[in-house]
């Protein structure tokens, strides 16, 4: 171990690698926190051991702060406890507690004050406000525990707070006790797998373009998701549920163009959906399609104004009224479209799975409730019952339908991949879903029922087609996928599915099919088997499937003679993209400054990030990648992952093949191990790595004389070691790279100089 | 026969929804009730919450108005044109009912409301002239609000600029 001066000053041990940035130990009793933080340079690391540290602490540089066993920053109930407000800080581990009280002052656990921070698996209680966010764009929040202030509900602060943020993700984070997760003014977020509950607004969007929003789990807050004045939010495959409070909506949208609303679960709310004024602008429409709406008090709520809206596929099960109209009225210009709706009567007598007549919701007391919600008082009273009969019996008081679906479905449908409900106390939730699926079961079996005594009459092929797997399938499935060339099978019944927004590598060695499969997908070499993209068979729609694919291929295939901007110019020109489009793609990459400069000029980098550009001209979901950076040196590499973490951040769908564990590392989400064509794993990326007994190779530089006592060393403590003239080669878990230069200081064996050869080659 | 039935049971529960329906009108002098946590805002929809924030008008036919946010109201008013007997807005300082007429307001984009219209209103001018200052904020009159409604504030721009018009 060799001692800095400041660390000499302050006593505390630290370890100093060859690239110059430093490793702190920090122990509790030591000196504090902060005055380390004052002497670490940027780019060192702080390893802060359990116990207990005084806050407020203010990080001004970029510091990774490693927390082990969660040791506790103790705010001492005065302001903001954390201030994090320089780019690239790692705040992990941690315990953070006690915050000031005041609302104005909005006294936080967490604030993150600049781009690029990352803050994961911490700890947060007795805090006014969680993890504030104020101008912190490409940060990630992710996997922390949040609960907030045993207050008032209006006394509370906002778990989370996304401020003037683009392209931040908010991830897998459990929130109680808060009073919203509040996100305004940041543009391109991804909000996923989050549980929110107990608080005012689940989530709440003001003026944020370009968002998705799925797999969250909403539950008894006053508003699942408040979405209001954004454009083209994708929320999908929510689970939305309890959630009765004053508004009391599963979702309420207000003032949003083209959003997407797919594939979520609404039940026991007191309104599943909320509508005003979406959308908003002319030229937009809102899609709402593959929900299931179960059991609330009103299924849809709409105002009277509200336009050019689809529901497609929906399910509406079992709520007191399936849609209602804020003050009564007509609803106009709303196309209602193969909806299963369990109040619908009519038979399916040709078992195509559609109703022959259509469904239209025409009751005469809803109609007198949605003027008067008060009558709802009256709902289940004999009265009524025999109020609607009698409307149905004279026809003159019969209310105009509040809308007609032509063409109703018989068999309701339920979502893959939205999480399971959350195990609560009150065995609510657990009894409405049993019941839901309970229904659905029975919905089926009358479907069958109706066909089955009415005989089988040969399916209408159009609707068969409709009746297909809808908008909740994964965007990628490959079924039994097969490639040979000649006697050589490079591919071998190859199998697996990819969700929107996942990133998957495609690792293995040369030859293990990698770039077979890539190119299937893309419909470049015919194949046995089956891919779909987005729903679509690659094999019958191959034009459509290519627009829904962007692909960065190893030879980048420019022309070298071209300047940049006649570059995009002239894929966009292929590709009927507007010139506009093309300049957006190339900003977005950071070429607009480059743009008369000719490709061959060009460094490694900036041809990949060309290249980019022109695979993102069509906007396309899904992209793929063939090696995306075995041309690149390591500092292009880090700043190519940025640009792919920034994409997936907006939602894109990444495919990979990689021979590196570092690009999986910091891009997959899993990892399909390929050898010879067959699919051998699909894990996780650390997972895979441990499973699959890949090491990474360390070469370690003791002194001369301890050379020999080193190796015996971590011999004797079950390493991998070799020793190789005055170096120590040593293979690791990647997880596991500081482990034998700590066993080496631990036992007085100070390291001169380490490097980190390769990763993910030693099995 | 089936007729007859009809028509009286459907006279009957008129008769019933006739008593729940009828209410009395609210007093203009009266500052009318918010349940906050429970009212929601006639405008978004949202829960009203902040007393400080909210705000409420009394139409001439005694109807009631809730809204989470003062700028909500005057964009909310500017839609439906309604007589309106009296506004109340709360004083920014103290949270008390004050009368819209006789409140002074504060317009800034550096404050923080709930839906980011960014205008509160005072009792005492001098409470809002100092606030004014320390939030670069504008003093504004319950004319020059009803005139020109506030918009939602986004770093002093107005945000979501329409594009092709709004919904018919």
């Amino acid at each position: 171990m060799r001692l800095t001066l400041p660390a000499l000053l302050l006593g505390i041990g630290v370890l100093v690698s060859p690239g110059g940035s430093t490793v702190w130990t920090v122990t509790p009793g030591g000196p504090p926190l902060q005055a380390i933080i004052e002497q670490a340079s940027p780019g060192d690391t702080l390893k802060v051991q359990a116990g207990s540290y005084s806050g407020p602490l203010v990080v001004t540089k970029p510091l990774v702060l490693l927390g082990t066993g969660e040791p506790v920053i103790q705010g001492h109930g005065q302001g903001s406890v954390v201030k994090l407000k320089a780019p690239g800080i790692v705040f992990r581990g941690f315990r953070v507690t006690g915050s000031g009280n005041y609302l104005d002052e909005e006294n936080s656990g967490i604030e993150v004050l600049a781009r690029h921070i990352l803050v994961e698996q911490n700890r947060l209680d007795d805090v006014l406000f969680g993890i504030y966010l104020r101008r912190a764009h490409g940060s990630i929040i992710r996997n922390n525990e949040i609960t907030g202030k045993m207050l008032d509900l209006p006394r509370r602060g906002d778990l989370i707070r996304v401020w003037y943020s683009d392209s931040v993700l908010v991830e897998n984070n459990t929130l109680r006790l808060g009073r919203d997760v509040v996100l305004w003014y940041s543009n391109h977020l991804t909000v996923r797998y989050n549980r929110i509950s107990g608080g005012r607004y689940g989530i709440h969007f003001m003026y944020c373009d370009d968002a998705n929003i799925y797999e969250n789990q909403l539950t008894e807050n006053s508003v699942g998701a408040f979405l209001m004045y954004s454009r083209r939010l994708h929320f999908y495959r929510n689970f939305m549920a309890s959630n009765r409070g004053g508004s009391g909506f599963g979702i309420g949208m207000k003032d949003l163009d083209d959003a997407r609303i797919i594939d979520n679960l609404f039940i026991d709310n007191r309104v599943g959906i909320f509508i005003d004024n979406s959308p908003r602008e002319i030229e937009s429409r809102c899609t709402l399609k593959g929900n299931v709406i179960a059991y609330n008090d009103y299924g849809v709520l709409l105002l009277p104004n509200v336009r050019r809206n689809l529901f497609e596929d929906n399910t509406f099960l079992e709520n007191e009224e399936q849609v209602a109209i804020d003050g009564g009225g007509r609803l106009v210009n709303i196309r209602w479209n193969q909806n299963f709706w369990s109040d619908y009567t009519g038979l399916d007598l040709n078992g195509d799975g559609f109703g022959d007549i259509p469904y239209a919701s025409q009751r005469f007391f809803e109609s007198l409730m949605d003027r008067h919600p008060i009558l709802r008082l009256l709902l289940y009273s004999p009265a009524v019952q025999a109020l609607n009969f009698a409307a149905k019996a004279v026809p003159l008081v019969q209310p105009d339908p509040k809308l007609v679906d032509s063409l109703p479905r018989v068999k309701m449908v339920i979502p893959v991949g939205v999480p399971a409900p959350p195990k609560h106390k009150d065995p609510t939730l657990s009894i409405l879903s049993a019941l839901l699926l309970g229904v659905s079961i029975g919905f089926t079996f009358l479907g069958r029922s109706r066909k089955g005594r009415f005989g089988s009459i040969p399916k209408n092929p159009s609707h068969k087609e409709a009746a297909l797997p809808m908008s909740e399938r994964p965007l990628v499935q490959i079924k039994h996928l097969n490639k040979r060339f000649g006697s050589l099978q490079a591919v071998k019944d190859v199998s697996f599915e990819v969700r929107p927004g996942e990133s998957i590598a495609l690792w293995g060695p040369n030859g293990a099919g990698k770039t077979t499969v890539l190119r299937c997908i893309l419909g470049l070499y015919p194949f046995e088997g089956e891919i779909y993209i987005d729903g679509l068979s690659v094999r019958e729609h191959p034009k459509d499937v290519r627009q829904k694919i962007g692909f960065v291929p190893q030879e980048l295939g420019l022309y070298d003679e071209m300047t940049v901007e006649e570059t995009v110019t002239f894929f966009a020109n292929l590709r009927k993209v507007s010139q506009s489009r093309a300049l957006e793609c190339l900003c977005a990459m950071g070429l607009e400054e480059h743009r008369e400069k000719v490709v061959k000029t060009l460094s490694g980098g900036m041809k990949q990030r060309l290249a980019l550009a022109v695979a993102l001209l069509s906007d396309p979901p899904l992209l793929l990648f063939d090696e995306p950076t075995s041309n690149l040196d390591r500092a292009v590499r880090e700043s190519f992952f940025e640009l792919l973490n920034d994409l997936r951040a907006q939602g894109k769908t990444l495919i990979f093949t990689s021979h590196r564990f570092e690009e999986v590392r910091v891009l997959a989400d899993r990892v399909l191990v390929l050898e010879q064509g067959h699919l051998v794993a699909d894990a996780p990326p650390l997972e895979a790595a441990s499973t699959l007994g890949w090491k990474t190779k360390l070469r370690l530089y003791p002194a001369p004389a301890d050379l020999a006592r080193a190796y015996s060393h971590l011999q004797a403590q079950g390493f991998d070691v070799q020793q190789n003239g005055s170096a120590l080669w040593v293979w690791v878990l990647p997880t596991e790279k500081m482990a034998p230069i700590q066993a080496l200081v631990d036992a007085g064996i100070p390291i001169q100089d380490f490097e980190l050869e390769e990763e993910g080659g030693r099995s | 026969m089936r007729k007859i039935i009809g028509t009286l049971l459907f006279l009957s529960v008129w008769w019933v929804m006739g008593g729940l329906v009828a209410c009395s009108g609210a007093s203009p002098d009266q500052p009318p009730k918010i349940r906050y946590g429970e009212d929601m805002c006639d405008e978004c929809k949202m829960l009203i919450s902040e007393a400080r924030f909210a705000a409420a008008y009394i139409t001439e036919n005694g109807d009631v108005r809730r809204f989470d946010d003062i700028g909500g109201m005057f964009v909310y008013h500017q839609k439906h044109m309604e007589p309106v007997a009296r506004y109340w807005v709360h004083d920014y300082k103290t949270s008390i009912w004050i009368r819209g007429d006789q409140a002074v307001y504060v317009h800034s984009p550096n404050i923080q409301t709930p839906m980011g219209y960014g205008v509160v209103a005072f009792k005492n001018r001098s409470d809002a002239e100092s606030f004014a200052s320390e939030k670069g904020g504008k003093i504004l009159t319950l004319q020059d609000l009803l005139a020109n409604p506030p918009q939602p504030m986004m770093g002093g721009k107005m945000k979501m600029p329409m594009k092709g018009g709004v919904t018919p």
